[in-house]
């Protein structure tokens, strides 16, 4: 079949229209996927900050398993007191910090430690995501375990 | 012709990658409520006094007893009789149970009033407690428009 005058250069319009269209369908899915990455992205972060809060409650519990009067050098007269430490991977790369807070004010009286752990992903300027764990920990004798466990609390202590 | 090809070609690998792209956040969001779940159940275990149900065997619910979080340290210690911050009338009864294929969580407290929560869409709900060491196993079943999915996790219990 022989094109007419009027007929040429239409395959190559419509080519044309469809390559903008599938540009256009391209440039939505990268938009979709940038957001996808984002929310993929805060999972973890949300997951990494969970973990290193049940870092800092496991070390305080090994802390004071190893020696009730932890930290040795503070007088019974102080009741709350604070520390944090890095959490660093193989690589020595900084994850992320937790700071554990601790309040021995009933520690005599009812035998209970308040605990409090909050994570904090990535290096102290880089904090994108935390999670706080409170807990309550027995120091009856025999009965060293924790009593309370909360996750995703404000900060009580 | 040949440009014609190479542009509906394109045309569809690009509505593939589409779907793909659709199917893969909706199974995203369905592993997001998975894992969430099972989280909660976790740190409900990780925080119960006791676990009512099952202690021994394999039930299809779970029920443990906690501290009530809404109770500040300071209230439980003022509320009770005594100082004792671990008081029954300080404590909530939480039920894990599958009804009608939803999986729900329902709080009851110690003046017996109940909240409910539904946490997702389930086909199988059950809790396998072991003595020694004391641990429950958790396997919940989730059925995703093709296939059904189990996951299972282990708790140790305190």
């Amino acid at each position: 079949m022989r094109m007419t005058t009027r007929n040429k250069g239409f395959l190559l319009v419509l080519a044309l229209l469809i390559t903008v269209l599938i540009a256009v369908i391209a440039l939505g899915l990268l938009g979709i996927r940038r957001g996808s990455y984002a929310s993929s992205k805060a999972v973890i972060n949300s997951v990494q900050a969970r973990a290193l809060a049940r870092s800092g409650i496991n070390d305080i519990w090994v802390k004071l398993s190893n020696d009730p009067f932890f930290p040795t050098g503070i007088g019974d007269e102080q009741e709350q007191f604070s520390y944090r430490e890095e959490v660093r991977d193989s690589n020595d790369e900084v994850v992320g910090t937790y700071t554990v807070k601790v309040d021995r004010a009933y520690r005599r009286t009812l035998e209970v430690v308040r605990l409090e752990s909050t994570g904090r992903v990535g290096g102290l300027k880089a904090e994108s995501s935390t999670h706080t764990i409170y807990a309550e920990l027995s120091t009856k004798p025999g009965d060293f375990t924790l009593k309370v466990w909360q996750e995703g609390t404000t900060p009580r202590i | 012709m040949f440009i014609t090809f190479l542009v509906l070609g394109s045309l569809v690998y690009t509505l593939k990658q589409a779907g793909a792209v659709k199917s893969n956040t909706r199974t995203m969001d369905q592993m997001s409520e998975v894992v969430h779940t099972l989280l909660l159940i976790k740190a409900d275990v990780r925080g119960a006094l006791n676990i009512l149900s099952p202690t021994e065997g394999s039930s299809s619910s779970l029920k443990l007893v906690r501290v009530d979080p809404d109770l500040s340290f300071a209230q439980r210690v003022d509320l009770g009789v005594d100082d004792n911050p671990f008081e029954t009338r300080e404590q909530e009864t939480v039920l894990y149970t599958l009804n009608n294929g939803v999986l729900r969580r329902r709080i009851t407290s110690s003046d017996g009033s109940t909240r409910a929560e539904r946490l997702l869409k389930s086909s199988k709900f059950q809790v396998q407690a072991s003595k020694n060491p004391r641990l429950l196993t958790v396997v919940l079943e989730v059925e995703t428009s093709r296939v059904k999915k189990s996951h299972t996790m282990k708790v140790a219990v305190k």
